[in-house]
């Protein structure tokens, strides 16, 4: 069976050794669209209007329709403006280990996105 | 984040299922997470298997296979997408395209970081269900449009025969929740 999630090729650092490039590349994009998911999330759940963000964060319509297309441009004061302006929001950032075998996890890490979305799925389809 | 509502499959979807069942069996489709059920379902092609998920190169083009991987990963997770539904009137940084013809069925996934990035080309075979059929440098389609294009509709027809993609009015037809037209 072929395996083609990049989490479950990572290895994990150690010592001095040097990530990868490709792994930093990876991580960097994987970040900033779950950024892009939680900003989408809270910005749908508002039922605030692009015009009216825009108005609240005194930038151009056209800027912040530019800003929720994608999440390339993206810093962590973007993140910071958008979910505040949205909702009065605030990251509540938090990590998991993905590298770490189930059971091993450390006290303060939280479960694999893909294991929180099959628990998701399993609660929608018992309900 | 949302989650779809599994429970309303459609008996096309069933038989759908079971084309894409004998076709991993075949080696002609690779299924992205055939270990846990996922928001999305993504297949691959032996072209994108074998080629965008090859083992990791440290020069630019592996770094931008890095970044078009965690996009497809995101697609797979539930990730919000932005989509824009005009081939000719789009948002330059949307994330999904649809491709002239339309009628063709055929998406673009537009992984855009690290410029210029790369596009994997493909179709839906059901509601929240992408197969990605071909992908290629950016630098690749500068004049090439229609001949990728094509390229990708002779990959769903070498693949999936008679069997049509999946199609709809809207983009709701294709997603069910957590995308943007744009």
């Amino acid at each position: 069976m072929r395996i083609f999630r990049t989490t479950s090729k990572l290895s994990k650092p150690s010592g001095r050794d040097r990530i990868p490039e490709t792994t930093l590349e990876y991580l960097r994009t994987k970040t900033r669209l779950t950024l892009f998911s939680l900003v989408w999330r809270e910005f749908k759940e508002s039922g605030v209007s692009q015009s009216d963000l825009a108005a609240r964060l005194g930038k151009g319509t056209d800027r912040v329709c530019k800003l929720l297309a994608a999440p390339g441009n993206w810093t962590l004061d973007t993140v910071a403006e958008l979910l505040f302006g949205i909702n009065g929001g605030v990251l509540s950032p938090d990590v998991t280990f993905p590298l770490d075998t189930e059971g091993d996890f450390s006290s303060n890490a939280v479960l694999s996105t893909s294991k929180a979305n099959s628990y998701v799925i399993d609660f929608h389809k018992a309900a | 984040m949302q989650f779809p509502n599994k429970s309303g499959m459609s008996p096309n979807r069933s038989l759908t299922y079971m084309s894409i069942g004998d076709l991993i069996q075949a080696g002609k489709l690779f299924d992205f997470d055939p270990v846990e059920e996922t928001p999305r379902k993504l297949y691959l092609s032996v072209e994108v298997a074998d080629g965008l998920f090859a083992s990791p190169t440290e020069d630019l083009d592996g770094i931008r296979r890095a970044g078009a991987q965690a996009v497809l990963e995101s697609f797979v997770d539930g990730g919000f997408l932005t989509i824009a539904e005009d081939p000719f009137d789009k948002d330059r940084t949307a994330m999904m395209a649809r491709v002239d013809p339309v009628n063709w069925e055929i998406f673009d996934f537009r992984c855009l970081d690290p410029e210029p990035g790369i596009r994997v080309l493909g179709s839906f075979c059901a509601i929240d269900e992408f197969v990605a059929l071909t992908w290629d440098y950016r630098e690749q389609f500068d004049d090439r449009w229609p001949e990728q294009v094509q390229r990708c509709r002779d990959s769903w027809l070498d693949i999936f025969g008679a069997i049509p993609q999946h199609k709809g009015e809207q983009l709701d037809a294709y997603l069910s929740y957590n995308f943007e037209a744009v």
